[in-house]
């Protein structure tokens, strides 16, 4: 294919990546906090309308690769910290044959740290989270499946919605950004509570996914009259829903909001890029809590965490402490134990349960009509027994509930709210033993 | 499908509700125009069995009865001792390769090197006296046969080039230092000095190569 050639010609002229990459700022923790049971992956999924072709998804895969030296990458260890080595091998078009989120192959293994899973109608990529976010790997996602359709024989005109994979990659693309927002003079981070958390019975080596697909117009017309946005909504709710599987906790439950901190310092990279705030309510001492006082007490919380001001002082302690002479010269390791230590004892105590909203993914309606819905799926942390992820596409949102137990507990607290609230819900799981 | 009493719409062919695990009702979606996105039979596969922790549990109770019987018997620990040291290094050279799949060739010779050294330094001290013969011919001689296995590794695996330079200036840079400990004690250091230079010269033919990528490797390996 001769515009291939040329596409890849042009892809690694001017200015040329790296052959290695730091780990950014928010991705050190990733390779000391992976386990044998948390692997620290994440999902993000199309479902299309017809079955996928591997052979095709396969050569979309080398079309793009040249344009994401970034994503190509695997995990090495280095004297002092872990590092990211540009790979040359692109295989990573992979049968989906294990449950969600499964472990990645790092370190030894010439492979990238992600791979692309294809069953049936359903095209997506899991990724060791130390490569990129959600915000990027959407960005990734988009790209290889505008470029599968291409190869298939659709046009489709790139309105800005992916990366176009005839430029050149870009300097900023691969930037760490967290230090260039580093302030001396930010405020110092707030102590802050632990969170209750949700107990339920792990398997090891076990995941399930629940979605929820839900019209996003049922969702809008229940926050209107609240006035709240659509991820304060369901922060409210799943709130809720963990408050009322054990209505005799007293202790406050938090929930952590992951955000992408592009829309609000406006930098394009497409490393690691967003930061989380934790939001909670506390269940009175006497008496039992309703809905909308939830609602009251979470009110704002998410807008008042995301704003630039609040961001700096988790930048301040996260770039400050990586930038420690004592942190940075500790042979790794030693640094590798020390930081799983920490990660596991306070980290991860700090909330109940994960809830990120991607948002709606725009794309063209040339791409969109091949497209049924997106799938967002969280790796889930080990403390965690449960995750959640939101993602739009089109008219409808899917909300995932992830976790290493085989309970719907919480996901079903959560649906039968929606529908009694009005909102018609249509519930998918991959535990096919639970609808069989 | 349908099931009524959470109300919410199911997978077409769901028989219950994965909530409520209430039998699925035939009935119309609410939701027009959605598809099941099927999953795949997965096979649950329990953990594979901490080798590492059933080894060293194996060799602790090992150690201690040989500990216990050289005391019972000879009333020191010099032959417990050497039952001692033989068992990590039997599981880097022997068990590790076997239950850990996808080793680095490389990372394997030098893991093994530093085991038979060790092994090497423990006989020539409790079996010949001095630490003399170990640092003189065998360490050194250990150091040559890797070198010369790394060397044939380049030509076999090209793709690993950087790795093996790596590993060559490791195995040199102890070479070297091993020349520097027998020239102070008055040993022959001939060994040590082809042992390093088998290595810094095919390091060095490496480096002439491809220098780009050795110098990016060995900034990455050494960032801070
Ligand atoms: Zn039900």
């Amino acid at each position: 294919m001769a515009d291939l050639t040329a596409l890849r010609g042009r892809a690694n002229g001017g200015y040329v990546a790296p052959r290695w990459f730091r780990l950014d700022n928010a991705a050190t923790i990733y390779p000391a906090a992976r386990t044998r049971t948390y692997a620290c992956t994440f999902r993000m999924a199309f479902v299309m309308k017809d079955e996928v072709d591997a052979d095709i998804l396969r050569q979309a895969v080398d079309d793009i690769a040249p344009r994401f030296p970034s994503f190509f990458v695997q995990l090495r260890p280095g004297l002092f910290w872990y590092f990211l080595e540009r790979v040359s091998d692109t295989r990573a078009v992979v049968e989906e044959s294990e449950y969600p989120c499964h472990r990645v192959t790092l370190v030894e293994t010439d492979k990238p740290a992600f791979r692309v899973i294809y069953y049936k109608r359903r095209l997506g990529i899991e990724m060791f989270h130390s490569i990129a976010d959600g915000g990027a790997a959407l960005l990734f996602l988009k790209t290889l499946v505008s470029r599968y359709l291409v190869l298939k024989g659709h046009v489709i005109p790139n309105s800005g919605d992916f990366i176009d994979i005839g430029e050149k990659p870009k300097r900023y693309e691969h930037k760490d950004v967290f230090p260039k927002l580093y302030k001396k003079d930010a405020p110092p981070l707030q102590k802050e509570e632990s969170s209750y958390q949700y107990k339920v019975k792990t398997i090891p080596n076990y995941f399930q996914a629940v979605h929820g697909i839900i019209p996003v117009k049922d969702i809008k017309e229940c926050c209107k009259p609240l006035g709240l946005t659509i991820t304060e909504y369901f922060a409210a709710v799943l709130l809720y829903s963990i408050y009322l599987d054990n209505p005799e906790n007293k202790k406050v439950i938090k929930l952590s909001v992951p955000m992408s901190l592009r829309p609000i310092f406006g930098f394009k990279t497409l490393r690691n890029f967003s930061l989380f705030t934790n939001i909670g309510f506390t269940p009175p001492k006497n008496g039992v809590s309703t809905f909308e006082e939830i609602v009251e007490s979470i009110r704002g919380k998410i807008k008042e965490g995301a704003s630039a001001e609040a961001l700096l002082a988790p930048i301040k302690r996260n770039v400050g402490s990586a930038g420690n002479p004592a942190v940075r010269f500790l042979p790794n390791v030693i640094k590798r134990p020390l930081l799983k230590t920490a990660y596991h004892l306070v980290g991860q105590r700090k909330f109940a349960c994960c809830m990120s909203n991607l948002g709606i993914c725009s794309m063209p309606p040339e791409m969109s009509e091949h497209i049924d819905r997106i799938e967002v799926l969280l790796g889930g942390a080990p403390h965690e027994t449960l995750a959640c992820a939101i993602g739009g596409f089109g008219d409808t949102l899917t909300i995932t509930f992830t976790g290493s137990s085989k309970k719907f507990d919480i996901p079903r607290n959560f649906f039968t709210f929606l529908t009694s609230s009005g909102i018609r819900v249509r519930v998918e799981t991959s535990n096919k033993e639970a609808c069989s | 499908m349908r099931c009524e009493k959470c109300k919410v719409d199911l997978g077409e062919e769901y028989k219950r509700c994965p909530l409520c695990a209430s039998p699925a009702e035939r009935s119309e979606p609410v939701i027009k125009g959605q598809r099941t996105a099927e999953y795949p039979d997965v096979v649950y596969k329990k953990n594979p069995p901490w080798y590492f922790g059933i080894y060293t549990a194996a060799a602790l109770a090992l150690s201690a009865i040989a500990v216990a019987a050289d005391c019972a018997v000879n009333k020191n620990i010099s032959n417990a001792a050497w039952v001692v040291l033989s068992l990590p290094c039997l599981w880097a050279l022997v068990f590790r390769p076997i239950f850990i799949k996808k080793l680095y060739f490389g990372s394997y010779i030098i893991r093994d090197i530093i085991c038979l050294s060790l092994i090497m330094l423990w006989y020539s001290k409790s079996r010949l006296g001095y630490f003399g013969p170990a640092i003189r011919f065998g360490i050194p001689l250990l150091h040559l046969a890797a070198a010369l296995v790394i060397v044939a590794g380049i030509f076999a695996f090209p793709k690993r080039r950087v790795n093996a330079a790596e590993h060559l200036m490791v195995l040199g840079s102890s070479s070297f230092l091993l020349l520097i400990i027998n020239m102070a004690n008055g040993y022959g250091t001939h060994w040590c000095a082809a042992a390093a230079a088998v290595c810094f010269s095919a390091a060095a033919v490496l480096a002439r190569v491809m220098s780009k990528e050795i110098c990016d490797k060995l900034a990455a390996r050494f960032n801070v």
